[in-house]
């Protein structure tokens, strides 16, 4: 059975649907690893890795760059060059990026930064700070590119939720170019027809071409600013936005069935299986 | 145009964890404050000094540029380095902005206000290279390149 490494950080959430839930529903083992054991190098045993969301070091000096400084990075950086996927979600994509793993367009040196949320009408801000509430998200690059969307067809759409104050994600145009050729940009935010638009509401926090997840050049670390371990099953998705939640109302087996997100999951253990 | 400086008056959480991570360094001292550079009419820079500091949370300092009042002995550190971080549309200062225009009423009075994040740096004794090492420190920690920009004065 795959081994999935889920790091928490001091300030670290959701750690636990990660290892309880998220990864046995795909028939993968996952274990929490706190920052602070000695045996580190037990680190390498694994087969994957996820950085989970929340407030690591409370999100002082900036959201995920003091856990980026973590000496479990230089490790998970390591791991990657060997091609094992690395999953960072919301405060984990921030740590990415401050660590330098995405885009890695210019090795790991930091070239893109998630900002604080600044939602745009007509180029105007109209909503800054803290948001938390669910949006869509589509996967923009072709089927395979990355681990995060191995078995997932471009163009598929996907309820989460998101709950972040710095989520925005910025690059120079050139790193951004390197991204488009590259097909790095996995997930884009959209509305519930597949419609992408850089205007709030759809793009919640102003981010660059409405990015709400990159992976690396090799496509083996993904960093999203959504939950998609919050999609993961059909209980968890609002009622009022779900026509399969509708149907299912009332039958517990339905209830506890997959949420539109499990494809992202099922398909780090396609990936993994591919590797072998 | 008036210039408020801020801290806090417990030990500031960020500067510790900051030089807990920046441990490589050889630091005496690591303080964080804030700035704000205030540009409005006269009559209303009371107002906007006193909206952005708490007297029973922070210690303050104002410059008018005729002089100096405020908490005057709390910021008379002599530090080797000054590193000053501000980020691209800072949800603090548009916040700040709005308020005072908004909710304060003073409208067009307030002309605009800028933060940035400055950390005060001392270096134990016979650090060479000051200038060079808190530029590093800056581009390690403090200052994301795409969407914050830092000076260094020493």
């Amino acid at each position: 059975m795959y081994k999935v490494a889920v790091i928490q950080f001091p300030g670290s959430n959701r750690e636990y649907e990660l290892v309880h839930d998220t990864f046995s529903s795909v028939g993968m083992h996952a274990e929490l690893f706190r920052w602070n054991r000695k045996d580190t190098d037990t680190l390498r045993s694994f087969d994957a890795y996820a950085l989970p969301g929340g407030f690591s070091y409370q999100d002082r000096v900036r959201a995920g760059v003091v856990a980026a400084k973590d000496k479990l990075m230089k490790i998970l950086a390591e791991e990657a060059e060997k091609g094992k996927p690395i999953l960072g979600i919301c405060n984990g994509c921030q740590i990415l990026a401050e660590a330098g793993l995405v885009p890695q367009i210019y090795d790991n040196e930091v070239s893109m930064g998630l900002a604080p949320n600044a939602g745009k009408q007509n180029g105007q801000t109209v909503r800054t700070g803290f948001i938390s509430d669910w949006y869509n998200m589509k996967s923009t690059a072709r089927k395979g590119r990355s681990f995060a969307n191995y078995l997932v067809e471009e163009g598929e759409i996907f309820p989460v939720p998101i709950a972040h104050a710095e989520g925005r994600f910025r690059m120079s145009d050139e790193v951004l170019r390197e991204m488009e050729v590259n097909g790095q940009i996995i997930f884009t935010y959209c509305d519930q027809e597949g419609n992408v638009s850089e205007e709030y509401p759809v793009n919640p926090n102003g981010s660059t071409k409405s990015i709400a997840g990159v992976s690396n050049k090799r496509g083996n670390v993904v960093a999203i600013m959504p939950h998609p371990e919050a999609a993961n099953q059909l209980f968890q998705i609002p009622l009022d936005i779900s026509e399969a939640k509708q149907e299912a109302w009332g039958n517990y087996d339905k209830m506890e069935g997959p949420g539109p997100t499990r494809r992202i999951f099922e398909s780090v253990r396609a990936y993994l299986e591919e590797m072998k | 145009m008036i210039t408020l400086y801020r801290k806090l008056k417990i030990p500031d959480p960020e500067a510790v964890t900051a030089r807990n991570t920046l441990k490589d360094y050889s630091l005496r001292r690591l303080d964080k404050m804030e700035e704000f550079s205030i540009d409005a009419d006269d009559d209303v820079l009371k107002s906007a000094v006193s909206y952005l500091y708490n007297p029973n949370e922070h210690f303050y300092l104002v410059n008018t540029g005729n002089g100096t009042r405020g908490n005057e002995k709390a910021f008379d550190v002599n530090y080797d380095a000054r590193i000053r971080v501000e980020t691209e549309e800072d949800p603090m200062t548009i916040t700040v902005l709005n308020v005072l225009r908004g909710r304060y009423g003073h409208g067009s009075k307030i002309r605009n206000v800028r933060r940035k994040v400055v950390w005060g740096v001392v270096f134990q004794e016979g650090e060479t290279d000051i200038y060079g090492k808190a530029d590093e420190m800056a581009r390690t920690l403090f200052a994301n390149p795409v969407f914050q920009r830092y000076e260094v004065s020493v």
